[in-house]
């Protein structure tokens, strides 16, 4: 089971920069985005804890420097429905 | 692919129209397309050399400044490839735009006020409606097209239309849009 890691941020550009920090940083997958309206936008990547942590925390870095950061959280071992409610 | 990634964020379809037109002007990119992702916010995307890219994205958000506000502006040098997957855009010249000669915009918020402008724009001078467009946040644009005359005067006649019955968001009118720009937003 793989955890999952997300960094939810206001308009695109912003999650894209997240979203290639994450994917540079740790080794992680990109899982999928949700976009709730608003103008929220939310990146979710997958792999093993430490890496989620770790790409994460970078994602969430990266995100605060281009634009507005939302909220970032990882769920160590997530429940199959979050999977599905995530997209992936 | 070694290629740099730029990206526009606006609030209004406007100021990534003339953002991207600028960008397609200022330097050699190419312009990806764009994406929405509600309450207005609008991103346009363009590739290329870094430097190229880096110039285009300045130019562009210089551009769109002054129609629109502008959210956000970014350049990754080098995107991760997965990146342009996420993207989902597909890089290809080929897709061509409906014949485009001035092109004027005139973006409110609410129906009521673009239905009354497109009405006044084609009624007040030679223009043509080639798209309408929503983008979320009730955000909605009406983009004319025909000579620069025709095209300035219907758009300052829709602008003051949409004005008296709604929310006029900008106008704005360029002379000449580059194909790429045709190609993108007015499909």
């Amino acid at each position: 089971m793989k955890a999952l890691g997300m960094v939810e941020t206001k308009g695109l550009s912003c999650a894209l920069e997240s979203l290639d920090a994450m994917l540079k940083t740790a080794e992680v997958g990109y899982v999928g985005q949700k976009r709730v309206g608003s103008g929220f936008v939310t990146v979710l990547v997958d792999g093993d804890v430490a890496a989620v942590k770790a790409a994460v925390d970078a994602g969430a870095e990266a995100a605060q420097r281009v634009g507005e950061l939302r909220s970032v959280h990882v769920i160590a071992r997530p429940g199959d429905h979050v999977r599905e409610m995530a997209g992936a | 692919m070694s290629d740099a990634l730029g990206m526009l964020e606006t609030v209004g379809l406007t100021g990534i129209i003339e953002g991207g037109d600028a960008m397609s002007k200022a330097a050699r990119v190419e312009l990806l397309g764009w994406d929405k992702v509600g309450a207005g916010l609008v991103t346009v995307f363009c590739r290329g050399d870094v430097a190229a890219v880096k110039s285009a994205v300045d130019a562009g958000a210089q551009a769109a400044s002054k129609v629109g506000e502008v959210e956000s502006v970014n350049v990754i040098a080098r995107p991760h490839d997965e990146l342009w997957d996420v993207l989902g855009l597909e890089s290809s010249s080929s897709s061509e735009g409906p014949a485009i000669r001035a092109l004027g915009i005139v973006e409110t918020r609410g129906a009521t006020g673009a239905i009354e402008a497109s009405d006044a724009m084609v009624k007040s001078a030679d223009v043509e409606v080639v798209k309408v467009q929503e983008i979320g946040g009730g955000y909605i644009s009406v983009l004319v097209t025909g000579d620069v005359g025709s095209v300035n005067s219907a758009v300052g006649s829709g602008a003051e239309a949409a004005e008296r019955v709604g929310e006029l968001v900008s106008r704005h009118v360029i002379a000449r849009p580059t194909e790429a720009v045709v190609a993108r937003f007015c499909k």
